[in-house]
């Protein structure tokens, strides 16, 4: 409980032109845990994401994130730079589609071991190794260590870009959608290895999903959105089983089995 | 008025192992003088040690529970109503009444699952105490993680992941090695008549009673000082049953509290100490607890 968090936004507001992205969110997330961003679409949470990852810079409200030997840095305030180098060794950014999150036209092996060595890795011996060594945690066969991407299926694709995003030891990732347009048993396969890694590493994350089931089995916390604010958070399976907004009482009972 | 009552509680729970009887009712002025922002710790902060008595674990006071459903008019369903009583370590409280008294709610509210109306409700957590009314919710989460396990008639998982990981998830999630962490979710999945070649398996495939005990097993596999239990036997043959309420009463050694809900189960009789029995909201409110050491 003494533990502070890893990231913290305070009353971040991102106006697009006279339309309001997200108004006044606050957050907080703590090492080892995974926070839940629900709604539905134009709810505001993938702005929110955007934000708080330092891709957009917030209208108002204040983004920190606390680095590994407890610094305090002001995401939006850094030098591009500085910014640039953050977004590739300590934080990770998961996309909805991996082809966002990739680069397609180098194989599986490079789109991990590239991570490395733009993070700071000299020798291409190790950045090699450790690739290999991911793509083992992920279920990716080492034999298709150099296929391009785009032979793979749509879970070895996300599989991948997890690796990518997980091989610098990233203390925070920001997950988007991340299990979206998966067919159900390939997503059951990526929940638990989600779940497993953050488990595992201790690692933080926002997660941003639709699904509540999803949300559910990841998160241990959760924040409702609706039209750019929060409206509703709490203990994830407080807030599913004992939702008070009529919004989340609409949202939970939209769906069929969560 | 409030100190009193305080007063009265620490002097009956000295030589006493169960309380004897619920909190009076305060009048409402008594209750929001109780409550108030000034006797009452800030939303999920460890509370002053005095708010329990020695050796008690859980506290309910005047719990309520009003649930609005805005997409049915909206309609209001009271499930809890004027729910008091305290669990002390080593006891098992059962909770009774017919269906529709809100006995699931009630444990619901003791996990955090459900949120109160009003009332309070008091967990122990090491030398403090977290109220579980309006918690912070990182003060649940940590709450549950040290002190709470919760057993629901339903096994909500991960799909794919083996029964003996999912058994072996709330030792390791509790820092124990994960050799150790599955070598005990192994043994005691034994005791419960879960083979190892199930074990292997995900529970999606599993009979009712198989989930049932697996379940089970997720919550009896670490020594929680506070064991939530939500008919645990419903669907248990009788030797599966047995195995259940020996565990139980190895927890109660152990000096866990627990609050179970069982269903006139005749083989539970000689695990719980005393009796709670609930009646629906709106006639007459629970009554006290009713000790089978005095009375049966």
């Amino acid at each position: 409980m003494n533990e502070k968090p890893v990231l913290s936004a305070s009353r971040v507001s991102c106006l697009y032109g006279s339309k309001a992205g997200c108004l006044d969110v606050s957050l907080e997330v703590f090492p080892g845990e995974i926070l839940a961003l629900v709604g539905e679409s134009g709810s505001g949470k993938t702005t929110v994401l955007k934000a708080v990852s330092g891709q957009l810079k917030p209208s108002a409200g204040k983004v920190t994130y606390r680095d590994g030997q407890g610094l305090e840095l002001d995401v939006h305030g850094l030098s591009e730079g500085r910014r640039r180098l953050m977004l590739r060794t300590e934080l990770g950014f998961v996309h909805q589609n991996p082809r966002d999150g990739l680069n397609m036209a180098v194989s599986a092996g490079a789109n991990v071991a590239d991570r490395l060595l733009s993070g700071g890795e000299r020798s291409y011996g190790r950045a090699r190794s450790k690739a290999l060594d991911w793509l083992d945690r992920v279920e990716i066969a080492r034999d298709r260590l150099d296929d391009r991407p785009g032979l793979y299926s749509g879970g070895m694709l996300q599989r991948l870009q997890i690796a990518r995003n997980l091989v610098t030891g990233p203390r925070l990732v920001f997950l988007d959608e991340p299990t979206g347009g998966l067919d159900a048993s390939v997503q059951a396969r990526l929940l638990d290895l989600i779940r497993e890694l953050a488990a595992g590493l201790r690692l933080a994350a926002v997660l941003v999903t639709h699904d509540l089931a999803v949300a559910r089995l990841l998160s241990q916390r959760l924040m409702v959105m609706k039209e750019g604010r929060v409206i509703e958070s709490g203990v994830t399976d407080q807030v599913l089983d004992d939702p008070h907004e009529p919004y989340t009482q609409l949202l939970v009972s939209s769906i069929l089995d969560s | 008025m409030r100190l009193d009552r305080s007063e009265s509680v620490l002097a009956d729970a000295q030589g006493e192992c169960l309380r004897p009887g619920p909190f009076p009712s305060p009048s409402p002025g008594a209750r929001s003088a109780a409550f108030s922002a000034s006797a009452r710790p800030r939303p999920g902060q460890h509370a002053p040690e005095a708010r329990l008595a020695p050796g008690e674990m859980v506290r309910v006071e005047a719990l309520s529970k009003t649930f609005v459903l805005h997409l049915s008019g909206p309609a209001v369903l009271k499930a809890l109503e004027g729910v008091s009583f305290s669990v002390h370590a080593g006891e098992c409280l059962a909770v009774a009444g017919p269906s529709g008294s809100g006995k699931s709610s009630l444990l619901r509210c003791v996990y955090g699952n459900y949120l109160p109306s009003s009332g309070e409700i008091l967990v122990r957590d090491g030398n403090g105490a977290v109220s579980l009314s309006g918690a912070d919710p990182r003060a649940v989460l940590g709450l549950r993680l040290r002190s709470l396990a919760y057993a629901s008639q339903f096994l909500r998982v991960i799909p794919r992941v083996s029964a003996l990981e999912i058994v072996a998830e709330p030792l390791a999630a509790r820092g124990a090695p994960l050799a150790e962490a599955r070598a005990a979710a192994s043994e005691l999945l034994g005791r419960l008549h879960v083979p190892e070649r199930l074990q292997a398996l995900p529970p999606a495939t599993f009979s009712g009673g198989e989930r049932q005990r697996v379940n089970l097993a997720r919550s009896l596999v670490w020594p929680a000082p506070v064991l939530l239990l939500d008919e645990p036997t419903a669907s248990l043959d009788p030797a599966n049953e047995k195995v259940v309420c020996e565990l139980v009463t190895e927890a109660k050694r152990r000096g866990a509290a627990v609050v179970g809900i069982f269903h006139g189960r005749e083989a539970w009789s000689r695990v719980w100490d005393s009796v709670y029995e609930m009646r629906p909201p709106g006639t007459g409110g629970a009554p006290a607890p009713r000790f089978r050491g005095r009375e049966l």
